[in-house]
């Protein structure tokens, strides 16, 4: 699955739904892209240009682990008027297993299931479709 | 120093006002402040006007329908926090001696269902769906139920009780009182947070006049209410879900010269009930983790030791989002002269707060006494 989406995003088959926040390691692995400060090792999602520990401006982007623990997490039943894809949805708050704090949906888990403390790893999902009718992929978490 | 003294308190009906413009509410709000004060629109030096999606020069549109007077009029937008900004910001004019008489009003008309268009449209966060309101607060409830063993009943009896405020005033968009099943059988809009658990979308106004106590006594006879101390201060990397709300509190206690525990009244940002559970923790009325406990054992109620939201709060009176943090400033100008009416808490209050946050981490605290 991981192999397709990377080849229609390479393709212009599908978009990402914001640029540099996931990456495909080269097991075909899908990663978070978090920046990290080269001065004190700060890594946040998503990108920024200012470490917001430190306040230095050197960041560099860095895949981060595809694995960690749901913090929080809430069911989205009625959503932004804004948003194009289906709802429920949940949107969960991950600590990754280097540590980064990150606010993404939990797809492929029914609301039930979701609980604090659950394991969980990377994926891409696509989310809705764009103007173009293209598949519009996020960086997501899946139960581990 | 120069004190800042709130002279003059008035409102227009929260509600939907299909036929009246922003214009048409701000104006009746401040209006009614400006009786209150006994003062004229002559007399204001400066016009704060708080709004979030009211458009460009909102508050000159309203400045002039009362005359052109050619005061300087600034217009203040910080998310939910923009009325106790603009408040801050008028304190802040009084003291600096530019100005003896200020202006503010708060006034929104809103759209219907959860905010939408909060964040930069491109962002990873708007583009995910991640930028809901209700959604915000229910990650911190579910944190807070897991860290704290807070229930969802103690939840639903800031509703019960805000809705029971609600009731009895007449400014109010919900007048009617709802039972703890209720509030537990409604709708999830967002798990554990349920529809009667949200601040509606309203249209609202409210306004007040300041100013310093070298003028205050030639425009009121009544007690005089000042503004003790105030501020606005945004989130920092790295902390608690509590951090912000706290450390702004305590830079507004210090600057009064007091501690939460004189604190006797309150109006705080319950957007989301779970939202009232963290204030009382957070601006220091019981210990980080308690807030369950504090609106269980009743304390918060208007007969309470500390009243919080006897104006029914964000639930029950409204949220207009520019309107709020003024309209939390006229309700405790009432209820610290005593004219609060049926809904008049029953402590005698020489000090209070009002408190407001909002999205991009923004909190806003004010601390009065008579």
């Amino acid at each position: 699955m991981e192999t397709n989406y990377q080849e229609a995003l390479e393709k212009g088959w599908a978009a990402p739904v914001a640029k540099d926040t996931f990456t495909f390691g080269e097991d075909g692995k899908p990663h978070f892209v978090a920046s990290k400060c080269t001065h004190c090792g700060t890594a946040v999602f998503p990108a920024v240009l200012r470490c917001p520990n430190c306040f230095k401006a050197d960041m560099t982007h860095t895949p981060l682990a595809t694995g960690g623990e749901l913090k929080s997490f809430t069911v989205v039943r009625q959503g932004s008027p804004d948003w194009k894809g289906d709802v429920p949805y949940i949107i969960a708050q991950v600590t990754t297993d280097d540590g980064v704090k990150i606010l993404t949906q939990l797809l492929g888990c029914a609301p039930e299931q979701a609980e604090i403390g659950m394991r969980v790893e990377t994926d891409v999902r696509p989310l809705f479709n764009d103007a173009e009718d293209r598949q519009v992929l996020g960086p997501v978490f899946i139960p581990a | 120093m120069t004190q800042v003294a709130i002279i003059g308190a008035g409102m227009h009906p929260c509600g939907r006002h299909p036929d009246k413009t922003f214009a048409d509410i701000a104006f009746t709000a401040a209006q009614n402040a400006l009786d209150d004060a006994g003062a004229n629109w002559t007399d204001i030096q400066a016009f704060f006007a708080s709004h979030t999606r009211q458009g460009i020069s909102a508050g000159e549109i309203i400045g002039q329908e009362f005359g052109l007077t050619g005061i300087p009029m600034f217009n203040v937008e910080n998310a939910c926090a923009s009325g106790t900004t603009a408040i801050h910001m008028a304190t802040q004019a009084i003291k600096s001696g530019a100005h003896d008489v200020v202006l503010v009003a708060g006034f929104e008309k809103m759209q219907r269902g959860v905010i939408g268009g909060i964040g930069e449209p491109s962002s990873f966060g708007a583009r995910m769906g991640l930028n809901v309101m209700p959604a915000m607060y229910a990650l911190k409830a579910k944190k807070h139920m897991h860290e704290f063993g807070t229930t969802e009943e103690q939840m639903a009896m800031v509703a019960v009780k805000n809705h029971k405020n609600g009731a009895l005033n007449p400014i109010a968009q919900y007048r009617n009182e709802v039972t703890l099943e209720e509030v537990m059988n409604s709708r999830l809009v967002c798990d554990p947070i349920k529809l009667l658990e949200c601040c509606p979308t309203s249209d609202g106004a409210a306004a007040i006049v300041l100013a310093s106590d070298k003028v205050a006594r030639r425009f009121t006879q009544k007690p005089l209410i000042y503004v003790a101390g105030s501020s606005v201060e945004t989130s920092r990397y790295g902390v608690d879900d509590w951090e912000a709300s706290r450390r702004t509190a305590e830079t507004a206690y210090e600057m009064a010269g007091i501690g939460a525990g004189d604190i006797q009244l309150a109006e705080c940002h319950d957007a989301f009930t779970i939202g009232e559970i963290m204030h009382y923790e957070e601006l220091g009325f019981c210990p980080i983790g308690e807030g369950g406990r504090f609106i269980e054992e009743g304390h918060a109620d208007i007969t309470g030791k500390l009243p919080v939201n006897p104006s029914g709060g964000l639930k029950a009176r409204g949220h207009p989002l520019g309107m709020t943090g003024v309209a939390q400033v006229c309700e405790i100008t009432w209820q610290m002269r005593g004219e609060a009416g049926p809904r008049q808490v029953q402590n005698d209050p020489k000090a209070a707060i009002t408190h407001t946050q909002g999205y991009g981490g923004v909190c806003a605290v004010a601390v009065f006494k008579k």
